[in-house]
């Protein structure tokens, strides 16, 4: 266990050394963030003084430097655009985001995960059918269209929800329902193909052979061995769409990292950028590492070895 | 013991199976009957196909959905086929306990032994969780486990092969089921505790007067277990009588030329009689008698007559129209005597040996740690291999012979050791050299599909390695394929068809063309028989030693099976952990064991003709007699 | 001048006109269940004292009016912020007028005397007097500041003090229009804006507009209440409430829901649906140019018969009824549209000719053109579609062989912008006049040496007459006539081809009355009522 935990503490130290100074030099090659900061019309003074007052003007290795010493602080700077801290910006988008994931990640995997079983158990009947059908839409209308479609129903037509989000529990359940329905689709279909797998299995024979209820024959024994390869699927995409998912937040103008580091990529907005990469690094890295805890618990072979580790 | 007079338990008679395929229906199981009493053991025992397990499965209500019954099964005179949904679930899991061929995928692995032994207790008998924990621990000690306090708290991945299926046991005993049901129970475990695990069943049927249906491909396990004997081919009974009766009297010549083809280690020095050709499709079953195609006493009579079950001895029924005359004229007791003699003068130049194995080791690292734990896979194993003989390895899973062959094969780098075939010392090549090395040396696995491209014909498969290196031109690649496949006994037809379109026998047969293409002078060949039915095996075991015999070869046969691996051999390496515990001639090996370990592995192989009853009549009285249950076995 | 641009308002890069499409379809599918029907002219009046919601596409990271010139960056600064003079532009033309300041006299060619109003306080007590307009020049002339109007307002050589209420700028060359330039010309209160910052005061600014900030989230609310020291007349509304709504899609949708009353920026197919429903919509228009410069120093635009040939490829009625759906204003050959101080009448436009167009290629020796149009993406309404128009309008040229639609990422694009990166032919923007809407500011472009975004364009006459324009005082004839000359050589030798005024399409509820935009984009938040009931 400890030295499951210096592992993860390693990878997260490279992880973070690794994205940001691979940011640090992506973003300047790509060009000058002071025009993005001044506008169209700045004169060339002006510009001048906002790159001497970020530091632009030094040798990009002495930024560098200074940089990861920074890094070190965890002193991302102030943001180009907002001339506040970058990281305390980064930090008031990301609850946003990740309320919005892990309420649409509950409802995916308490809709998709019984679907999938469903699909699964009456592969060639009318529900394998149907699961397979909403699966395959789910996966293939663009999210926007849903989005929208689900505003003209819901807030324009029937009133009943806000169209935009931002405040309030009301507003979350649009957004959170569309970005649902995009993971809950992909959940399904994995579920359905993992459950086929175990069906095939010889514990299922020998609990079919005990006289056990079908349910129980799904939902105890088929449902555990599914949850091991699931709990991946769903730590890769909690990871993925807590670090924002520009569409929806765009649709329901809804405050999360995603759009703020788009934005801050098309501003140059490097200290926000750096905050943001910084964070989701972090975040990824722990949510493999609470998966990695998980699957010790759900798959009793993987706890053995760690036990011998 | 089963009392003659006793009153059937489970009732077969006219059993169909039908399964709904997308190619129409395929008529699996066609009229079977057979019936066991309590406290009585019936063996059905057949090849892959033959019915077997699916009329198990039919009694068990464990049919897929596409599958339908028809005849009857009765069991305490209730008619069982007639049962549907929760009813039949209630009724199987009150009536019958059941055990599957793999105990680990038997198991599920997301819960330990004990909870998954306490839940049928709950699920069936509203144990509270206490109770439950506690008759399951006292179950896993009637079944011979020991420490059943700690055991129960394991998963099944932390259990040897051999407690898990008693794990499995314990599970199908736990409602106290007249009727035991255990389909291949011993097929997945070491033959050193297939027997502990067979005296174990049989022990709890005369303890909790079960009867017992065993389902096997194994003559000796059926020899060695079973009261009475079902003999099963395509879906019928063929023949049906007392393990006395039906395994030292056949009255049906399949039976007969199933024992022929089992290698004995009392007969070693006489050819197998295999059975010529392959089990046939359920789909397409031959006219008449469906063994007529492979028997070498048919008649135009066997070819359009359905037999029937006759009556050839007390009690003993066998379906062929000739069995009286057969078993007059002695004609079935052919199998006793072995096939033709071996020729034993093969040129055995220990001197010059064409290949050296000196002290290979092979270590895999345990966990990541730096403190340099590791696993000695192989462990210091040294042998020579004479030019055109056969070295056979043996041992138990885990023994490390399979990485032996890997290491042999080039497919695996050796940790230390060297490894000289022809001179070369294989272990210290790379690039070029070694593929130079790889055309004299090729390896045969024991699944031969799996090391086929499905989407290649097999002419394709045989040609592949001609083509990658370079022989010759199209025409006269060509010729050598259609040589090839002649040469492994399969008509110049094959090279057009798939390699799903093949029997398990006959893509042996590819698998082993393919690896001559290239004229090797060594072939490794690992567990190229496990995979295969007792007929098939003795085929391609007599292909084996006939191009031997014309080619020259070297081989290294690496098997589980110690009469099987003794029949190919001429000398024969036991290994253990790792080592290798005795080498030495095959014939010395068999009549003056030397070490311990040879000897337990000389003592598990099962003879039909030595063993019969060898569980059955003494099932209290080896290996772990001594330890006596803790518990009372009935509540 | 054109805007620190609002980054936010890109997101529209997102967006797919298919997308729309949908919305579109639905919104006359559901119509009828909300009752959206056109209502009966509803002639009631509206009420003061209105909480007022507007959808926008982009809420400023913060509301620094020392940057803020256009729209949208503008209009939420300016209702807040202390301007010295104000450009009005809400009615007819487009007049100075007062607004710190009272008065104003040019002492000089290069001398203004500006007479402060004495009754205004800043909102925390805090007198506008001339110290304030010092130390708010003398903060915007520091580049340090970063401060993006000292491009416009960088000729101010000194400031002083003349008395508590009067102050004298030096400039460093003659401009006759500075003050409708500090029209631009945000004034702090000192020792606020010197305590906290110029970075916390942007976020909280004060100022004596006709509102204050009540609650700022940057880049996602803005809440404006009236301002009760205000020095421009007490507003209407009891408070005017920002959202960020990034999806012209969404932002219709909004409204519709009736969780905004008034949106911007309603998307060219979004009109339509709104129109047939119970809203109102405001054909608004930006005081910007869609241009696409053409002068290159080098390659075929060189020669300016195909520069010539180019512009009359161009039908711009069909390109503004196409991709616009009719809405803005048809450009005429000049910089200037029609509504603008320096318009002249006199420059009418290239008429749409082909076959004159081919012959002057022919005449020029050209064939077999391969250009390329460099255009931004999301970044001006419909720049992709105009871009695409426009390019298969040249390309129906016989000697064109093909035209290259190059659409550029924002922060590529300024490097264009800014002559970092190398031009193509083609390179289309939007040339900006808010908030002074006059002519000069655009046409100053094309002077030689101009520092931003140069096209290398150099014609000693031009430069000539925007001296002339540069020391002629407003409202004169010489002023009209140097207008009218610079725009007359800008037709001659074609740098580049003012294709449109951009249109600015706002909707509100049919609740709402007493919208209006002024020319330079910016409504007059004051003046917005709302029926009740």
């Amino acid at each position: 266990m400890a030295k499951l935990l210096r592992q993860r503490l390693l990878q997260l130290v490279l992880v973070i050394l690794g994205l940001s100074s691979l940011v640090f030099f992506l973003v300047r090659i790509s060009g000058d963030p002071a025009s993005a900061i001044a506008g169209a019309d700045a004169d060339p003074e002006t510009l001048a003084a906002i790159r001497s007052n970020l530091g632009l003007n030094e040798p990009v290795l002495v930024q560098y430097v200074r940089f990861l010493g920074d890094l070190l602080v965890l002193d991302f700077g102030d943001s180009y655009q907002y001339r506040s801290d970058a990281m305390a910006l980064v930090l008031d988008r990301f609850p946003a985001s990740a309320l919005l994931t892990i309420i649409a990640m509950l409802i995916a995997v308490g809709l998709g995960v019984p679907a999938g079983v469903l699909g699964a158990v009456h592969r060639d009947g009318l529900l394998g059918r149907a699961v397979n059908g909403l699966a395959i839409l789910g996966q293939s209308v663009p999210n926007f269209v849903l989005g929208l479609v689900l505003i003209m129903i819901f807030a324009v037509s029937l009133g009943w929800l806000p169209s935009f989000g931002g405040d309030g529990a009301m507003s979350l359940i649009l957004p959170a329902v569309t970005l649902a329905a995009f993971i809950c689709a992909r959940q399904m279909r994995l579920v359905q193909a993992y459950t086929l797998e175990e069906l095939s299995k010889g514990y299922v024979r020998t609990a079919n052979s005990l006289g056990y209820s079908t349910r129980r024959i799904r939902y105890r024994h088929i449902l555990r061995n599914v949850t091991v390869p699931m709990l991946s699927l769903v730590g890769l995409e909690l990871g993925q769409f807590i670090a924002g998912s520009v569409v929806i937040e765009s649709v329901f103008s809804w405050p999360g990292l995603g759009r703020l580091m788009v934005e801050s990529v098309t501003a140059r907005d490097y200290p926000v950028l750096q905050a943001g990469v910084f964070v989701i690094g972090v975040l990824v890295v722990l949510i493999n590492f609470i998966v990695d805890l998980l699957y010790q618990v759900v798959d009793p072979r993987l706890k053995a070895q760690l036990v011998t580790r | 013991m089963a009392g003659a007079d006793a009153v059937p338990l489970l009732e077969v008679e006219g059993l169909d199976v039908t399964f709904d395929t997308l190619g129409g229906p395929v008529h699996a199981v066609r009229g079977a009957d057979w019936s066991v009493r309590q406290g009585e053991t019936l063996v059905v025992l057949g090849e892959s196909g033959s019915g077997k397990s699916v009329s198990l499965h039919a009694v068990a209500g464990l049919l897929p959905a596409n599958g339908h019954t028809a005849g009857r099964v009765r069991f305490q005179g209730r008619d069982v086929l007639g049962l549907r949904g929760a009813q039949l679930r209630r009724f199987c899991a009150e009536n019958y306990g059941m055990v599957f061929q793999d105990p680990m995928s038997s198991l599920d692995p997301s819960f330990t032994v004990g909870d998954q032994i306490a839940e049928i207790l709950r699920v069936h008998r509203g144990a509270s969780a206490k109770d439950a924990w506690q008759r399951a621990m006292d179950l896993l000690s009637v079944v011979r486990i020991d420490d059943p306090a700690r055991r129960a708290k394991q998963y099944p991945h932390e259990l040897s092969g051999g407690m898990r299926q008693r794990v499995m046991i314990a599970m199908a005993i736990a409602l106290d089921p007249p009727l035991f049901l255990a389909d291949e129970p011993t097929t997945a475990l070491d033959t050193s505790v297939r027997g502990a695990v067979l005296e174990t069943m049989i022990e709890l049927r005369d303890r909790l007067s079960m009867g017992v249906v065993l389902i096997t491909h194994d003559i000796g396990v059926a020899a060695a277990v079973a009261d009475r004997v079902a003999v099963m081919y395509a879906g019928r009974v063929v023949e049906y009588g007392t393990a006395e009766q039906v395994l030292h009297q056949p009255g049906h010549p399949y039976t007969a030329a199933l024992l022929g083809s089992l290698p004995r280690l009392r007969r070693l020095r006489s050819t197998l009689t295999a059975i010529p050709g392959a089990p046939p499709n359920a789909a397409r079953l031959p006219a008449g008698c469906s063994f007529h195609p492979r028997c070498r006493f048919a008649t135009d009579r066997c070819a359009e007559e359905l037999p029937v079950l006759q009556l050839s001895g007390a009690g003993q029924v066998a379906a062929c129209h000739w069995t009286e005359r057969l078993s007059a004229d002695g004609d079935l007791g052919y199998w006793r005597a072995g096939g033709d003699p071996l020729v034993d003068a093969r040129p055995g130049d220990a001197e010059q040996p064409f290949v050296a194995v000196e002290n290979l080791v092979k270590e895999y690292p345990l966990g990541s740690g730096r403190k340099g734990r590791v696993l000695r896979a192989v462990d210091d194993v040294s042998f020579t291999i004479p030019k055109g003989t056969t070295l056979g390895l043996v041992g138990e899973s885990g023994s490390g012979k399979s990485t032996t062959a890997m290491i042999m094969s080039g497919l695996l780098a050796p940790t230390s050791g060297r490894v000289v075939i022809g001179g070369v010392d294989i272990a210290r090549l790379s690039g070029k050299a070694m593929r130079d090395v790889r055309r004299d040396l090729q390896v045969v696995f024991q699944d031969p599909y799996s090391s086929m491209d499905p989407r290649m014909t097999i002419g394709q498969i045989v040609d592949e390695p001609l083509l990658v290196h370079k022989r010759g031109s199209k025409a006269q690649r060509r010729g050598r394929v259609t040589e090839l496949l002649d040469l492994v006994g399969l008509d110049g037809d094959y090279a057009g068809r798939f390699p799903h379109q093949l029997s398990g026998g006959q893509a042996q047969r590819v698998a082993i063309a393919r690896a001559l293409a290239l004229e090797p002078a060594l072939m490794v060949l690992d567990e190229p028989v496990a995979a295969l039915d007792l007929s098939i095996q003795a085929q391609i075991l007599n292909l084996l030693r006939d191009l031997q015999a014309r080619l020259g070869l070297t081989y290294l046969f690496i098997g589980h099976d110690l009469a099987a691996v003794a029949y190919i051999s001429d000398r024969v390496a036991v290994m253990s952990s790792g080592k290798i515990v005795e080498l030495d001639r095959v014939d010395a090996i068999y009549q003056r064991p030397a070490a311990a370990y040879t000897r337990q592995l000389l003592d598990a192989v099962l003879d039909p003709e030595t063993d019969l009853g060898r569980y059955r009549d003494r099932p209290t009285t080896r290996k772990e007699a001594s330890c006596v249950p803790s518990a009372p076995v009935t509540p | 001048m054109s805007p620190k641009t609002e980054v936010l308002g890109r997101f529209r890069a997102l967006k797919v006109s298919a997308l729309v499409g949908v919305v579109a379809l639905l919104a006359t599918a559901c119509g009828s269940s909300n009752g959206d029907k056109k209502a009966e002219a509803d002639s009631s009046p509206g009420a003061a004292g209105a909480n007022i919601v507007v959808g926008v596409g982009a809420i400023n990271p913060d509301l620094d009016a020392f940057s803020a010139t256009s729209p949208p960056r503008s209009f939420y600064a300016y209702p807040v912020w202390s301007l010295l003079t104000r450009v009005d532009t809400l009615g007819e033309g487009a007049k100075v007028v007062p607004g710190v300041a009272e008065s104003w006299t040019r002492v000089n060619d290069l001398t203004w005397q500006f007479v402060l109003r004495k009754d205004l306080k800043f909102a925390n007590g805090e007198p506008v007097d001339a110290a304030a307009v010092v130390y708010s020049t003398k903060f915007m002339l520091d580049p340090k500041n970063e401060a993006s109007i000292r491009g416009k307002l960088g000729i101010i050589k000194q400031v002083e003090a003349v008395d508590d209420n009067t102050i004298r700028f030096t400039m460093s060359a003659p401009e006759a229009i500075l003050p409708r330039l500090l029209g631009a010309m945000p004034i702090v209160p000192p020792k606020e804006h010197a305590r906290v910052g110029a970075k916390a005061f942007n976020v909280k600014p004060i100022g004596t507009g006709a509102f204050m900030v009540e609650k700022f989230v940057p880049g996602k609310e803005l809440v404006l209440v009236p301002n009760p020291n205000s020095g421009q007349g007490k507003a209407l509304p009891a408070s005017i409430t920002f959202k960020a709504i990034p999806e012209d899609a969404a932002r219709v949708a909004a409204l519709r829901a009736g969780d905004v009353d008034i949106i911007t920026k309603v998307p060219i197919d979004g009109i339509k649906p709104l129109e047939s429903g119970a809203f109102t919509l405001y054909d608004a228009v930006e005081p910007r140019t869609y241009v696409v410069d053409l002068f290159t120093d080098s390659g075929p635009l060189t020669d300016v018969r195909v520069r010539r040939a180019i512009a009359q490829s161009l039908d711009l009625d069909a390109l503004v009824q196409g991709v616009m759906g009719g809405k803005g204003q048809v450009g005429q050959g000049q910089l200037a549209p029609s509504f603008m101080s320096g318009y002249c009448k006199d420059v009418t436009r290239y008429p749409y000719d082909l076959a004159a167009a081919n012959k002057l290629m022919a005449e020029a020796g050209v064939s077999g053109l391969k250009l390329k149009f460099q255009t931004s993406q999301g970044f001006i309404l419909n720049d992709t579609l105009l871009a695409q128009a426009i390019g298969e309008m040249v390309n129906k040229l016989d000697a064109v062989e093909s035209v290259e639609i190059a659409p550029m990422e924002f922060s590529n694009y300024l490097d264009v912008y800014y002559n970092r990166t190398e031009r193509a032919d083609f390179f289309a923007w939007g040339m900006s006049s808010s908030p002074f809407v006059d002519a000069s500011v655009q046409l100053e472009r094309l002077v030689s040496g101009y520092p931003q975004h140069n096209i290398g364009y150099s014609n000693p006459k031009y430069d000539e007459w925007f001296g002339k324009l540069r020391s002629a005082e407003e409202g004169t004839p010489e002023r009209q006539q140097a207008f009218c000359e610079l725009s007359k050589i800008y037709k001659e030798d074609v740098p580049s081809v003012a294709v449109m005024t951009m249109p600015d399409v706002w909707a509100s509820s049919d609740k709402i009355r007493g919208f209006k935009v002024d020319q330079a984009g910016n409504p007059a938040w004051e003046l917005i009522t709302k029926v009740t009931g």
